[in-house]
């Protein structure tokens, strides 16, 4: 079947469509998964253990100076 | 068309409407216009909604990452709480560790220790010698641990048996952290008589690595 020009520029805009659909869901998913700079430093996110072995002061009080 | 049907159609021709190319200029206009809507769509795809959709995404992560640094933070701070009302409770207790564990090497309060130790064993110290603070360490020999620095000292003491053990005893029980490294004991000819003597090397932790 013969096209005439109107469809040719028809299915160009279709397959533009397609490829910038596909451009912007790859932006999108790039701009969700990409690993940016961690907001707090590993320093900062150090968590300190707040238990105490306090019979430790008994055994010390226990020993001669 | 023969002549009679043409004669006809003369007659009558201002009765015909001349009907344009019809199905055929439809189509193509059709085809125009949708061509001109997806070209629109495209376009704004590319300058509107292609933007505002990655800023939408970037803040959604952003939020993300931010809601998980402040559930760290919070996490931080609960320990912290906690670990402020122990030392609060343990804060009579300190000057222990630091008898136990001094800042400084405080070689007089252990030399006079031993002394001490020695006079309530009943034993006599024949030397005592303390590594030189700040020196040069040999080469091989590393005088720091993880936690803090070394002060290496050597011990001679002379006595009988049963007195030795109980200063031995007593320095592996004393406050200040003590590492016996090395214990030996050697019989020394004093005179006439034999005498027993006890060398102990070790060493004791202070201060801690800047």
């Amino acid at each position: 079947m013969k096209r005439n020009s109107s469809q040719e520029i028809f299915i160009i805009a279709v397959f533009t469509l397609t490829v910038v659909s596909l451009w912007v869901y790859l932006s999108i998913n790039k701009a969700l998964h990409k690993e940016d700079q961690p907001v707090l430093s590993p320093q900062q996110t150090k968590v300190l253990n707040p238990t105490l072995d306090e019979e430790v002061f008994q055994e010390l009080q226990k020993r001669k100076s | 068309m023969n002549p009679g049907e043409k004669e006809q159609y003369q007659r009558s021709r201002r009765y015909f409407v001349g009907i344009p190319k019809g199905p055929r200029g439809s189509q193509t206009r059709s085809f125009v216009w949708l061509s001109v809507t997806v070209f629109t769509i495209t376009f704004f795809l590319v300058v509107a909604i292609r933007p505002t959709l990655i800023t939408i995404a970037k803040f959604n992560r952003e939020i993300k990452d931010k809601t998980e640094a402040n559930e760290q933070l919070q996490k931080k701070i609960d320990t912290l709480i906690v670990a402020q009302e122990v030392y609060a409770r343990n804060s009579d207790n300190l000057a222990l560790l630091d008898e136990a564990f001094p800042e400084k090497s405080e070689f007089p309060r252990l030399a006079y220790f031993f002394e001490q130790t020695a006079t309530a064993s009943g034993v006599t110290i024949k030397s005592l010698n303390f590594e030189r603070i700040g020196g040069t360490p040999a080469k091989g020999q590393d005088t720091s641990s993880p936690s803090g620095q070394n002060l290496n000292f050597t011990l001679a003491v002379s006595g009988d048996y049963l007195r030795l053990k109980d200063l031995l005893t007593e320095l592996e029980s004393s406050r200040r952290i003590l590492k016996i490294t090395e214990s030996s004991f050697s019989r020394v000819k004093k005179g006439e008589e034999f005498e027993l003597q006890l060398f102990i090397s070790g060493e004791a932790s202070f201060g801690k690595k800047s």
